[in-house]
């Protein structure tokens, strides 16, 4: 399934490019994150719960940042296994500058597979684009606040 | 962890410590041994495990065991009274109201609450009744029919 | 000794209540799952949740560990067994080797990888969430005309085709015959894929007696014997000790007509843990691992007159066949191939399958198993032809029927149609439904902007699979017919029934045959250790091969009867009517317990004749059955909605001679529930990556109550001269008759607008679609 958009967030462009790549900012932001901790250079192990319909159930998984050209693009591959099934994204990630802040532009695939795939795939369109808007919602607020209180 | 519960299964009354997160169709079927109820999907679409909780049609895949405590369970089994046909099995028999007989007993029961809230349905009103109980063999004409009959015997 | 003859009526031919209902009707048939065995475990499958992967490893520790599991296996504690069986053979025919559990390599969404034994089925089920397999994804391929496309993922590496087989048939000269027409109409014409969702899911218990090296198997099959034969096979035990039981099943149509892992697997657990095991089938797991049927792409052409003569037809069939074959897998298309010249008398037919992996669970027999498309592919394409004739669909098939006179029928594909009056049918129909008015009605309605349509379909069908040398595994069937000492009767019959009411049937024809009520006959069967061997139940072939084997041990047993009645009698002129033997000088007469006890006492006995009173035979049929029909739908589409509403639905069936008329009309409106499903709401969807999306009921679209017309159903009756009863058989009839009828019925309503096909399923948001303009 394809996945794209964008959304505006309130700072600068550098600023939005360290905040995206910032584990703690993640895990903060990511809706349903419980951790994120450093594996290697890049890359996170993830523990995310996930609620879909009916469904909800822990994913374990990695989350790696990928050809990063700093502060134009990056990529974010995630991959995820969990009792009710699978997920993997794979998403570019472009920042461009504009009025009043960085809008960030997303482009990628996600597949699910297991049961979440059989009795969930209607509603996984919904689903991704609520966790990216309160994602960037939440990301919103974090930096909004920092800028405050630099 | 388990939890005691009471229940009365066809009059005859029933205690057992479960599993909280025992559904009721597996109560039934596994700890109680009935071979009524059946399960056919356990995602509450086919019916197949319809039961009357205290009178009303339940599906026993979408209830816990310990949520029946203290409550009067009806499965097919109870239906007949003293070797003596339910008029409603009686009318499934004579109309060819079941093939495989996999969804019978729960399409019977759901049929016993429509006749209990409306003695004589009309064919739309029987279909809509039993629109939560698949059946993959008769295609449903012969249970309409069937339906019909009983409605027919009960108000004699 | 009485002397009167009572006056028995016939009960073949009359509506007899089913005799196996009062178990089903309070809960005290026994399906697989009501089998309790003292000490029985429970197992679970653990399936991947990917269509093509490589297994990196399987870490079963931590199922293992928790409390309540008994024991984990494996694909390397089975890779010596297997493997689970194709029955099919075809020229070339490519046959991965299909394990019990995956090796190396998983192949499809819900693939079995391990299987975990526990002491209850919550247990099991928790353990199987905590075997952890690590799987490195491979590319997939879900769609049959994809796979064959060059570049396309290898569902097996080996064979980077994707191409199982090619199979031609070809009768007459298809491109003469195209040169020859005035018109050569061509369409891509689908059947998707279905899932043929018995209410009751498969289930398997197993048990092993160690003392006796003896294993038990009870598991819902129609095929209780070849699953014994197989099983045996793939566990590399004596086929004599192995006992299969069928007992109640809860419907097959075609899914349980094979021979699965999870029977062998649970075999072997059995064996290795010295325990029953169980294993149930979830719903989901049904949807993921349980044969799918159809799956057919067809590129038709079809040559005629003119005048709407029919001069041949060339079909290029792709099926989709999944990631193996399972035990009929590739024979159903051949099936379709057969079936092509339906009911039509043009000569030339070119046929070519092609039959291709992909990465989806395998596609095999479900309800008419070839025939369905196959009728479904004619009846739009000579549609097609009508439409460009500018003909009316009830003449160009009138004008093309095989001729009365013309039986038996030799066709293009080397089948020999028994007999038939193939008008008979379409003429009932049309009269049911007053044709001509209809039509005036249909003018009226598009006089006033309304989409009404009447569609036609007539069918053909070979039922009564069949003679031995057309099957993979024998088409014979078995009875056996024992009269007790007290004069009771026990039938035991090679069929599986499950749900098709042979109980019923078979002990009218018996009762009639014996003059014995209906009450003093038991029918068993479905018990490899009771029964002697059959075929089973599946192409309508219970009551004309199965019957007419009864129907012939019965002959032989009234044979010896009469011996014994003219011992007793002492006469050498007796007749058995009535339920008794009767001396035709004197008048005088012994019933039958009175012969059936003298037989087993043995006091004295006719010269050359055993003590005892059974019969068994084995009936070979001389060659199929072709039933054949007519229906007709009325349909009326929404514009605004897409909606499609049934006005009515009249069936004409021809089945031969019928022996239960409410049995049949419970076989037509089922068929027609199941071709109904097909045209308007079912398909199986896979996405791209391989999963299954209409993975429950919450998104396979089912029939139900509220979804079904009335259905009108009307007969003729033609009477098979193959077996003596005359029967045909009706299992796959409503199914096969059903979805081409629909269809046209939607096509004619949209016709209008320029609508000339319309791949199923019909779905309110194709329609719309059509509606507005758009392809659908």
């Amino acid at each position: 399934m394809k996945i794209a958009g964008y959304y505006t967030l309130p700072v600068a462009r550098e600023r939005a490019y360290d905040a995206l790549q910032d584990p703690v900012l993640l895990a903060q932001c990511m809706p349903g994150c419980e951790s994120l901790e450093p594996l290697g250079e890049d890359t996170y192990r993830m523990r995310m719960k996930m609620i879909l319909a009916s469904m909800n159930g822990l994913f374990e998984g990695k989350v790696k940042i990928a050809e990063p050209s700093k502060p134009e693009e990056f990529r974010l591959v995630v991959e995820g296994n969990g009792k009710i099934g699978f997920m993997k994204g794979d998403g570019l990630l472009r920042l461009s500058e504009t009025d009043g802040g960085t809008d960030v532009h997303f482009e990628g695939d996600v597949t699910i597979g297991g049961t979440i795939a059989a009795v969930g795939n209607r509603l996984v369109d919904t689903t991704a684009k609520m966790m990216i808007r309160k994602f960037f919602e939440r990301m919103t607020e974090k930096v909004r606040s920092e800028a405050a209180t630099a | 962890m388990t939890q005691p519960i009471r229940v009365t299964i066809n009059g005859t009354a029933h205690q057992h410590s479960v599993e909280p997160r025992l559904l009721l169709i597996h109560y039934l079927r596994d700890v109680a041994g009935l071979t009524g109820p059946h399960v056919g999907c356990e995602t509450s679409i086919c019916g197949a495990c319809t039961v009357m909780v205290d009178g009303k049609a339940v599906k026993a895949c979408t209830m816990f065991a310990v949520q029946a405590d203290g409550r009067e369970v009806l499965t097919i089994e109870g239906l007949a009274s003293n070797g003596v046909l339910h008029p409603i099995q009686e009318a499934f028999w004579n109309e060819h109201g079941l093939q495989c007989g996999y969804c019978t007993p729960g399409m019977i029961m759901a049929v016993k609450q429509l006749l209990d809230r409306n003695p004589n349905p009309d064919e739309a009103g029987i279909r809509h009744a039993i629109e939560g109980n698949l059946c993959r063999c008769t295609g449903y004409q012969h249970i309409v029919n069937a339906v019909k009959a009983a409605a027919k015997s009960m108000g004699a | 000794m009485g002397t009167t003859l009572t006056e028995t009526k016939t009960l073949v031919g009359q509506s007899v209540r089913r005799k196996e209902d009062p178990r089903l009707i309070t809960g005290t048939a026994t399906y697989v799952d009501d089998i309790q065995q003292p000490g029985m475990n429970y197992a679970a499958v653990v399936r991947s949740p990917h269509a093509a992967a490589r297994i990196k490893g399987v870490d079963t520790k931590a199922a293992r560990e928790l409390p309540g599991v008994v024991a984990v296996f494996t694909g390397s504690d089975v890779a010596e067994l297997g493997p689970v069986p194709c029955g099919a053979s075809l020229p070339g025919l490519r046959v991965p080797y299909h394990h019990l559990l995956a090796q190396d390599r998983v192949y499809f969404v819900g693939h079995p990888v391990a299987v975990v034994v526990a002491h209850d089925r919550y247990i099991a089920r928790d353990a199987a969430e905590r075997v952890e397999v690590d799987y490195e994804t491979v590319a997939a391929v879900t769609d049959s005309e994809k796979a064959l496309a060059p570049g396309a993922p290898a569902v097996h590496p080996q064979w980077p085709d994707n191409l199982a087989f090619t199979f031609e048939q070809n009768g007459g000269d298809f491109a003469q015959a195209a040169r020859d027409a005035d018109v050569v109409v061509r369409q891509r014409i689908t059947s998707q894929r279905l899932i043929p969702m018995a209410l009751e899911p498969r289930g398997v218990v197993a048990e092993w007696r160690s003392g006796d090296k003896a294993l038990t198997i009870y598991s819902s099959s129609q095929i209780p014997h070849l699953m014994r034969t197989l099983v045996a096979q793939i566990l590399g035990i004596a086929e004599n000790r192995l006992r299969v039981v069928a007992p109640e099943v809860g419907g097959g149509f075609g899914s349980k007509l094979n021979v699965y892992a999870e029977e062998a697997l649970m075999g072997f657990v059995a064996m290795k843990t010295g325990k029953p095991v169980k294993w149930i089938e979830s719903r989901r797991e049904n949807f993921l691992a349980t044969t799918h049927g159809r799956g057919h792409v067809d590129y038709l052409e079809i040559a005629a007159k003119k005048d709407g003569t029919i001069l041949g037809l060339s079909l290029k069939l792709i099926q989709d066949l999944g990631a193996y074959h399972q035990l009929l897998t590739p024979a159903v298309p051949t099936l379709s191939v057969l079936m092509m010249p339906g009911l039509y008398r043009f000569r030339n037919i070119h046929a070519t399958i092609l039959g291709v992996f992909t990465n989806c669970v395998p596609t095999d027999a479900y309800r008419g198993a070839g025939r369905p498309e196959a009728t479904h592919a004619i009846e739009r394409i000579v549609d097609c032809l009508a439409a460009e004739l500018k003909m009316d669909p009830a003449e160009i098939r009138f004008k093309n029927f095989v001729h009365n006179d013309e039986f038996p029928y030799l066709t293009a594909t080397g089948l020999s149609y028994d007999s038939g009056n193939y008008a008979a049918p379409l003429e009932k129909a049309l009269d049911l439904v007053s044709y001509s008015e209809l039509r005036n009605q249909q003018a009226e309605a598009r006089a006033a902007g309304r989409l009404m349509g009447i569609g036609i379909a007539t069918y053909g069908e070979i039922c009564a699979i069949g003679p031995s040398p057309a099957t993979p595994a024998g088409g014979w069937e078995s009875a056996t017919v024992k009269i007790e000492p007290s004069g009771k009767v026990t039938v035991m019959s090679g069929v599986k029934v499950h749900g098709q009411g042979e109980e019923t049937t078979f002990s009218q024809i018996v009762a009639d045959e014996l003059g014995v009520d209906m009450d003093d006959i038991v029918v068993l069967h479905g018990d490899t250790t009771l029964v002697q061997y059959g075929i089973g139940t599946f192409g309508s072939r219970a009551t004309a091969i199965g019957g007419t084997a009864l129907y012939f041990a019965v002959q032989d047993l009234k044979a010896k009867i009469k011996k014994f009645g003219a011992m007793m009698l002492n006469s050498d002129d007796v007749s058995f009517v009535g339920g008794r033997c009767v001396c035709n000088r004197s008048g005088k007469s012994v019933s039958l317990a009175e012969v059936a006890g003298a037989s087993h006492r043995a006091l004295a006995l006719p010269p050359g004749t055993d003590p005892g009173l059974v019969a068994t035979k084995f009936w070979e049929p001389p060659n199929f059955t072709f039933p054949f029909g007519a229906h007709i739908v009325v349909t009326e589409v929404d514009r605004e909605t897409g909606g499609i509403k049934i006005n009515r639905y009249v069936a004409v069936d021809d089945c031969g001679r019928i022996i239960n008329p409410m049995i049949v009309a419970g076989q037509i409106h089922g068929g027609v529930a199941q071709g109904l499903g097909q045209a308007l709401f079912e398909q199986a969807v896979y996405d791209e990556s391989g999963q299954l999306v209409t993975g429950e009921l919450t998104d396979y679209a089912v029939p139900k109550a509220t979804m079904m017309p009335w259905i009108e159903t009307g007969h003729t009756v033609t009477p098979s001269p193959v077996n003596p009863l005359g029967v045909k058989g009706v299992g796959e009839a409503g199914t096969i008759g059903c979805s081409p009828a629909v269809v046209n019925s939607v096509v004619d309503a949209l016709s209008p607008l320029g609508v000339r096909h319309i791949d199923m399923p019909l779905t309110p948001e194709k329609i719309w679609t059509l509606i507005q303009g758009g392809a659908a």
